[in-house]
């Protein structure tokens, strides 16, 4: 699957002033109930939770990818956030987290959801490629980034 | 975690002790800002002066960033207000509120979040009285606390004279139980625990921590010390809420007495309770209890919520003649004083009780149960596995492969309702339900590791 099938530049946000784990999948949620109206705020937020609570999705280096699956869910759906503050997101390493790939699947998930977490974990393990998107300052010059992973 | 306490009672001060030692931002909510002050003092936590239901109040306290609410203010109404509030303006992830009183209890369909939204109600009354209830199942045990819905249990009994395994190695448990299977968790000689090992021996006054299938606890009891009688008469001392449901619980099956000094309350006693004898006196009255045959009863239980006068009950019960006394003691240093004095045979801390329950949703992980042990200086857990062998650390994995920490070992799985005590080759499963005992609650985190899900995890 390429990256542009699941990402679009409103699916992007950027500074975002959320100053907890809590507060900064809240408004993932909203991203994706605005873009998908038929996935409501609760429904994904919920998801969300429960999969950080069976452990956390940050990576380290202050990126986390949370995800789940939503059987609502028709299409693979990518969200992209930066803050403008790190927050505590119980990471590997306990560094704050910064930069936040969501990924939001249907019920059924594939090997093709493997290999795009896997993907995204490769990404951002990147020193290069964390600089550009922390450095970014338009959600069209993220969009172009990720959608070249 | 970010976790908001709502009420500086006994069980939100404990609680805050326990959680602000362990990496947690912890903020506490009390009209009585005395409370707050004196728990600022010892505690590194934030407090907010104000009534815990009112949504300015949590906001203030920073509910907006919380991953969990708990209420625990001594009014049911704030608490499930508060938990409303947390759900409708904050959508809180975990909710968890103290509702004491039977009369919401018994209507399970309030708590839902199409209608009170509580994600978790706990009732340190009843957890406290099923507390009692197990202890007073196995005569002689020290602590009896259930995994996996009772399936598993975890005991603790001092070996005695006259328990065959006494003098002996572990490894020979087998061969004087070939049909039943169970497993040390913890040996504490003198005060100080000792990781038990296949050739350790087990001597006179050591008190063993064993994991086994329910089935079998009364058997592996027996090996450890003579096996106790069991319990047919009870004198509760103090009628309150944990003395009343206890006398309901076991009248039934024990001739149970209740001493109430209260008047008003012995008679509502009365009317509640159908074949308990519910005497109206003062629980240290010499005379009443040798009246009322002290020296032929099994146990004397003082659950008043006084401290000093279960004390007292208890000590003079067992003077005069009661076989076994327990008390509920709610001050810390008073329960080390009455263990190391030795004349009353338990020493009942209702927050030791009560804080598993609560701790079981803070840990990391999918923890299913946590009991505190040793005044909060060991844990033991029952976790679920999830993933498979790349995902997670545990699954598809033998015991002798998981790096647990020092201190620590698996006694047993549960997996489809099946009890397994494993081995040092039992093989992990995904859902597996697995039962862990650290001597050292430090190594808690280490223990969360193992058990999360490794980010490809969908």
């Amino acid at each position: 699957m390429k990256f542009n099938h699941l990402i679009k530049i409103n699916q992007i946000q950027l500074n975002n002033t959320a100053r907890s784990k809590k507060k900064v999948l809240e408004s993932i949620s909203h991203i994706v109930s605005d873009n998908y109206p038929e996935l409501s705020t609760n429904k994904v937020f919920e998801t969300l939770i429960n999969r950080e609570r069976l452990g956390s999705t940050g990576i380290g280096h202050g990126v986390a990818l949370p995800h789940g699956r939503i059987s609502e869910c028709t299409e693979t759906i990518g969200i992209f956030i930066s803050l403008s503050t790190g927050v505590d997101y119980d990471a590997i390493d306990k560094e704050p987290v910064k930069l936040l790939f969501a990924l939001l699947v249907p019920d059924h998930s594939t090997e093709e959801h493997l290999q795009i977490l896997a993907k995204l974990a490769e990404f951002f393990r990147n020193e290069e490629n964390r600089k550009i998107l922390n450095n970014a300052t338009s959600p069209e010059s993220v969009y172009n980034t990720l959608i070249n992973i | 975690m970010k976790i908001l306490i709502l009420g500086a009672g006994q069980v939100g001060s404990s609680l805050a002790e326990n959680l602000a030692n362990e990496d947690n931002d912890i903020t506490v909510v009390d009209l009585d800002g005395r409370k707050l002050a004196i728990l600022q003092d010892r505690l590194d936590i934030r407090t907010v002066r104000g009534r815990g239901s009112h949504p300015d109040i949590l906001n203030q306290a920073g509910c907006d960033d919380a991953d969990m609410v708990i209420a625990v203010t001594n009014s049911d109404e704030t608490n499930m207000i508060a938990c409303q509030i947390a759900y409708t303006i904050f959508h809180t992830p975990v909710k968890i509120a103290r509702v004491r009183s039977n009369q919401y209890l018994k209507y399970k369909q309030l708590f839902s979040n199409e209608a009170l939204p509580v994600d978790v109600l706990i009732s340190p009354e009843q957890l406290v009285t099923d507390y009692i209830k197990r202890l007073i199942a196995y005569p002689g045990a020290l602590q009896v606390l259930d995994f996996a819905g009772g399936l598993v249990q975890l005991v603790a009994v001092r070996a005695f004279r006259g328990g065959p395994l006494l003098g002996h190695e572990l490894q020979e448990i087998r061969d004087h139980m070939p049909s039943v299977d169970t497993r040390v968790a913890a040996i504490y000689r003198k005060g100080h625990p000792i990781i038990p090992t296949a050739d350790t021996i087990i001597e006179e006054h050591d008190e063993v921590f064993f994991i086994v299938d329910r089935r079998y606890t009364k058997k592996v009891m027996s090996e450890l010390r003579r096996v106790d009688k069991p319990f047919k008469r009870i004198i509760i001392a103090g009628g309150g809420n944990i003395g009343q449901r206890l006398a309901r619980a076991l009248e039934s099956r024990l001739h149970v007495k209740i001493i109430e000094h209260n008047q008003a309350n012995a008679r509502i006693l009365s009317e509640e309770l159908e074949k308990t004898i519910v005497l109206l006196g003062d629980a240290s009255d010499e005379e009443l209890l040798i009246e009322e045959d002290i020296e032929g009863t099994d146990v004397f239980c003082a659950l008043t919520n006084d401290d000093e006068a279960n004390i007292m009950s208890a000590l003079l019960a067992k003077r005069l003649g009661a076989r076994k006394v327990m008390a509920l003691i709610n001050r810390a240093a008073y329960v080390d004083l009455v263990e190391s004095g030795g004349d009353i045979d338990i020493a009942i801390s209702p927050q030791e009780a009560t804080i598993g329950s609560l701790l079981a949703h803070v840990r990391r992980g999918d923890v299913e149960m946590v009991h505190s042990l040793r005044k909060g200086a060991a844990e033991a857990i029952e976790a679920i596995a999830h993933g498979d062998k790349k995902t997670s650390k545990v699954v598809g994995r033998t015991i002798e492969e998981i790096p647990l920490p020092p201190g620590t070992n698996i006694g047993a799985i549960v997996r489809s309702g099946e009890v397994i005590i494993v081995h040092h080759d039992t093989m992990i499963e995904s859902d597996d339900h697995v039962i862990l005992f650290l001597i050292n609650k430090r190594h808690i985190s280490d223990v969360e590791r193992l058990f999360q899900v490794g980010v490809t995890f969908i």
